[in-house]
């Protein structure tokens, strides 16, 4: 059982990762060249204030200070996806710390003087910084949506009348997560180079081609053009898609005509960001006496913030992507996404499903309580196999959920029979188990298509280079597709250069999102290895090679005659068999799916409320793994941000909408000093579907995690925790209240 | 009328910062009347300047060679002003002397604030929560005060530190050392805190202890408790103290001492927790500290005997 299949290239060496550890890597603001032109904004100190009036002239008098940019200077640009509503500069500000006014000065002291020295008037608008206050305000932040409701979505399957009559047992509760800021390592910094009429914008993007495809609308209109360019990227986790720095930046380049950069201070990155949506979940699950799980009812609220990004999205799947982990007969999803004078939110790791993982499979165990079943046992009873077609229209392909069960059982087992319960009058130990699943892209993502392309281009020096669309955002990118073009053509990794991202050069890629890059990027790989080698074959009867001479050997050759540019070939990947999802998510929106089944023991203060995370089990059905190293980053990384998820971070904003805790002394990410053991389990799934039969492992580790913690602490305490982050004092405060 | 750019919204950049790098006293105190900050490690200074946009003048205390002393006599301790902390924190000599004040230093920040952060500065920043300091008020620490002049004195801990990020420093003086009172024959100091994270966190509540039992090393004949972060500066908890002099220390005894620190301290209710659960972490860490600061005695006794 889990045996691991052999990874590509054994266990690959993370080059890209010894890069960065080395410190060789360089990020967007290690490309700004001494004189280039800074940026920085006036943000709204109101959370919904409109803009009386805007004097610019005390500013522009200081030396030093360039320009300055107000919001009539973008009229008609709001930016989104797929909803348009965020203004580049705004003239009614929605959230504290939203940009009105743009400066472009010399030099940072002159930028900072001359931010200080605009006078910009406001009125005042009532605020709302909770989804309640927003539903009962009177006063709608955006004139299109009266009540504050962006969207709301049904999902009903199945005969609900006849399952609800089947049922014996309910569990439900209501359960609140909190809005976190991503958490990147390299804060959002911009650089715009200018040559002609060419903007050349240079940042860190989950989706240059379709950033380029955006804003070469916007500055067609200024009669400029536009590239992408992605340097190395220090994190993102689903918050660097359009932002307004971008067009602020663009539009100071265009008017100046030389290189302009903005670098995001962290505190200003975090008021100014973007958020995990918070989300209020109220859910019962029906099962009958002998362990069927049979109903499932989801009514969830999700705070959109100031704009809306990917907030319907994230919200539908969180409505409805956990159900597809067990074979319910009947589901009834309903949710809303409403408009608050929070930072605006955005996609996060596990687009929605932390959120809802962490209220369903709490309580899929209190059911197992109820009904006297071992938690894993009702997990495996109901679980979803391969073969299966959900309620939601998933074709389950490949599906080693019961596997993961299996694997995190074994070794919960072989802890416990280690570690016999201590009785101890100040710590208690407990364990807990959780379920997670997550598609490969979204076909409803883009409604256009879905799909992948990736160009191998013989260089006249000959290196063979990898030219794609589909970027790398420090999940592995680089080093997966040129391991995979390097096994297939039988070609030493070091004649392989990898571009990625520069869309001057690359093949149009609808980007780094959904856990899909490493599946659709390395189909397109292996097809472009495919016709390479193909196009090699009748390059070499022509120059008088055997047909069958190694791609190296015909390499070679080509470059020898000259003949290089012959060397070239675009592989493609669009899969055949998903479908564009209804309106309620309804649809077979991925290729294939994966599953993981996560369990930790923990150790409770009660004296003190303080979790400590003693061991972490994750078990994961990624199909095959193509580097072990990386998928056990993936995983790891993961675990670890869901424990800060769990346990720790969160957004703090006052009774003004002001973010209480803009840095990380407050919002308390992981630091190594808080590292836990973590044993990686994956399965011996081979998806057929796959590239070389493998899924995908970026967004899945984190899903379970805060649900995992939730069930050990009440294992070990016997409190439920309904509520993000479970901070000491919360728990200590549970404990003294319900016992 | 509200201001039109607030000050928490001022972008944090550190400002352009002409260093200055005296080499003596003379200089350092030169540079200060002429506007200079003195800079020590620099650890909370950086980030005030970025936030707040000054000082822009510094002056860098590291090139006055005798604030690098650390000087043992006796049971006193003397700490020169550019000592960083991850310094006197690998001095097992130290850790034997003064345990409550180096399992402070230990704990401050990082690896690499510890290397850059000093122990006079973590005194001079005040700060109710500054994990070095109810270390330092349990080993009687006095704080050495020089001006331009080359006069010098002597000021109690707990009377340097007046309020939240305030002291008694007068214009034209600064700090050049800490001294403090080692521990003698049948005597033990312990220092903890609680804090959410592992590291790079600021405590929620700490508290040192200093024990010396009689001759039967058993019976406390004096104690004294400092608390951090649950009050405007460290309080000195001398009445929980007390309750220990003359006793043993059973789990009674603790525990009546512990609720009298919880009941006598001032914590705040803030983002970062309610007052109650600041007094619940003060109970919890009290019965736990004062035991910890009774176990080096008799811990180190065992040894002893041991040898």
């Amino acid at each position: 059982m889990s045996e691991i299949q052999p990874p590509v290239q054994g266990p690959v060496s993370a080059t890209r990762a010894t890069e960065r550890a080395r410190g060789l890597a360089r990020y967007a603001a290690d490309l700004i060249l001494p004189g280039t032109v800074l940026v920085g904004v006036a943000r709204s100190p109101h959370a919904h204030a409109r803009v009386i009036s805007i004097d610019t002239k005390p500013a522009l008098e200081i030396p030093g200070v360039l320009a300055v940019l107000t919001p009539a200077d973008f009229d008609g640009i709001e930016l989104g996806h797929p909803d348009t509503d965020e203004p580049v500069l705004t003239r009614v500000a929605r959230y504290v710390g939203e940009a009105v006014v743009a400066v472009a000065a010399s030099d940072q002291d002159s930028l900072l003087r001359g931010i200080e020295a605009l006078h910009i008037d406001y009125q005042v608008l009532p605020h709302a910084c909770s989804v309640a206050d927003a539903l009962t305000l009177d006063q709608p932040l955006h004139a299109a949506y009266p009540d504050n409701v962006v969207r709301r979505f049904n999902a009903k399957r199945g005969d609900w009348q006849a399952a609800e009559q089947r049922v014996s047992t309910w569990v439900s509760g209501t359960f609140q997560t909190q809005a976190v800021p991503h958490a990147y390592l390299e804060p959002r910094a911009t650089l715009v180079r200018v040559n002609g009429e060419l903007l050349e914008l240079v940042t860190g993007s989950h989706f240059p081609s379709v950033l380029a495809e955006t804003y070469r609308e916007i500055v067609a209109g200024w009669g400029a053009q536009l590239e992408v360019v992605t340097p190395d990227i220090g994190g993102s986790f689903g918050a660097k898609w359009e932002h307004p720095t971008h067009l602020i930046c663009l539009a100071f380049a265009h008017r100046l005509g030389c290189d302009v950069a903005m670098v995001l201070p962290r505190r200003d990155d975090m008021i100014a960001g973007r958020t995990r949506l918070a989300m209020r979940i109220q859910m019962r699950i029906g099962a009958t006496d002998d362990g069927e799980l049979v109903a499932k009812e989801t009514v969830l609220w999700a705070d959109n913030g100031a704009y809306s990004a990917h907030g319907p999205a994230v919200t539908l799947a969180a409505a409805i992507r956990m159900d597809n982990l067990y074979r319910f007969s009947a589901l009834n999803a309903k949710a809303q996404l409403v408009y608050t004078n929070n930072i605006p939110s955005e996609c996060f790791r596990g687009f929605g499903s932390p959120q809802s993982a962490f209220a369903q499979e709490q309580l899929i165990d209190e059911l197992a309580e109820r009904l006297g079943i071992d938690p894993i046992e009702l997990r495996r009873r109901n679980a979803v196999r391969a073969g299966d077609t959900t309620l939601h229209g998933w074709q389950v392909g490949s599906c080693g959920f019961t596997e993961c069960l299996d694997a995190i059982q074994q070794r919960v087992q072989a802890h416990q029979h280690e570690n016999p319960p201590s009785i101890n009058s100040r710590y208690r130990f407990g364990y807990g188990v959780a379920a997670g699943t997550h598609g490969i892209s979204n076909r409803g993502y883009d409604r256009r298509f879905d799909r992948a392309l990736l160009s191998l281009v013989l260089a006249p020096d000959g290196m063979l280079c990898i030219e794609s669309g589909e970027v790398e955002i420090g999940c592995g990118t680089v080093d997966l597709f040129g391991a995979i073009v390097a096994e297939r053509l039988k070609l030493d990794r070091e004649r392989i250069r990898v571009v990625l991202g520069d869309t001057a050069t690359v093949p149009y890629g609808l980007g780094c999102f959904a856990s899909r890059t490493a599946f659709f990027g390395g189909r397109a790989a292996l097809d472009a290895s495919r016709q390479f080698a193909r196009a090699c074959s009748h390059l070499a009867i022509e120059i008088g090679l055997p047909a069958k001479a190694s791609i190296a050997t015909v390499i070679d050759t080509a470059v020898a005659v000259g003949r290089t540019t012959e060397l070239r070939a675009t592989g493609r990947y669009e899969p055949k068999h998903v479908t564009l999802p209804d309106e309620s998510g309804y649809g077979n929106t991925s290729p294939a799916y994966t599953f993981g089944a996560h369990a930790c023991c923990v150790r409770i203060d009660i004296v003190t409320g303080l979790t400590n995370v003693v061991h972490y089990w994750a078990a994961h059905d990624t199909g095959r793994v193509l580097n072990l190293q990386r998928a056990r980053g993936q995983v790891v990384g993961g675990v670890h941000q869901g424990l800060g998820f769990a346990l720790a971070e969160t957004t703090l904003v006052d009774n003004h909408g002001r973010l209480q805790n803009p840095g990380y002394l407050d919002d308390r990410v992981a630091t190594f000093a808080d590292a836990v053991p973590v044993e990686c389990i994956f399965t011996s799934t081979f998806e057929q579907e796959g590239p070389n039969g493998a899924k995908s492992i970026a967004e899945p580790p984190i899903i379970p995690v805060a649900a995992c913690v939730a069930n050990a602490i009440h294992n070990a305490t016997g409190t439920r925790q309904r509520r993000l982050p479970m901070t000491p004092e919360r728990i200590w405060r549970s404990l003294h209240t319900e016992g | 009328m509200m201001p039109t750019v607030s000050p928490v919204l001022r972008p944090s950049y550190l400002p352009p910062v002409e260093l200055h790098r005296p080499n003596d006293l003379g200089e350092l105190f030169a540079c200060v009347a002429a506007g200079a900050c003195p800079l020590a490690g620099g650890t909370d200074l950086v980030v005030w300047a970025s936030q707040r946009g000054e000082p822009r003048q510094l002056a860098w205390t590291g090139g006055i060679d005798e604030w690098h002393i650390v000087d043992i006599s006796g049971q006193q301790v003397r700490i020169g002003a550019a000592v960083p902390l991850s310094r006197i924190a690998r001095s097992g000599e130290l850790r034997s002397l003064i345990s409550a004040v180096i399992e402070g230093a230990s704990v401050v920040g990082s690896v690499q604030l510890r290397n850059q952060a000093t122990l006079v500065g973590n005194v001079c920043t005040a700060s109710p929560g500054g994990d070095t300091l109810p270390g330092l008020y349990v080993h009687d620490a006095m704080v050495d005060v020089v001006n331009a002049a080359g006069s010098r004195r002597s000021i109690k801990i707990s009377e340097f530190i007046c309020a939240p990020g305030k002291t008694n420093l007068a214009p034209g003086e600064l700090v050049a050392g800490v001294t403090v009172r080692g521990l003698g024959p049948l005597e033990g100091s312990a220092f903890c805190r609680f804090t959410q994270r592992n590291a790079l966190d600021l405590a929620l509540a700490s508290v040192a202890a200093r024990v010396r039992f009689e001759s039967d090393e058993q019976t406390v004949a004096q104690a004294s408790i400092a608390l951090g972060a649950v009050g405007p500066t460290v309080l000195d908890a001398g009445q929980a103290a007390a309750l220990l002099v003359g006793r043993t220390l059973e789990p009674t005894q603790l525990r009546e001492c512990a609720n009298l620190a919880a009941e006598c301290c001032q914590p705040i209710t803030d983002h970062r927790a309610s007052a109650d659960y600041r007094r619940q972490l003060v109970r919890a860490l009290t019965e736990e500290i004062v035991l910890a600061a009774a176990k080096q005695v008799t811990a180190g006794c065992a040894s002893v005997e041991a040898s």
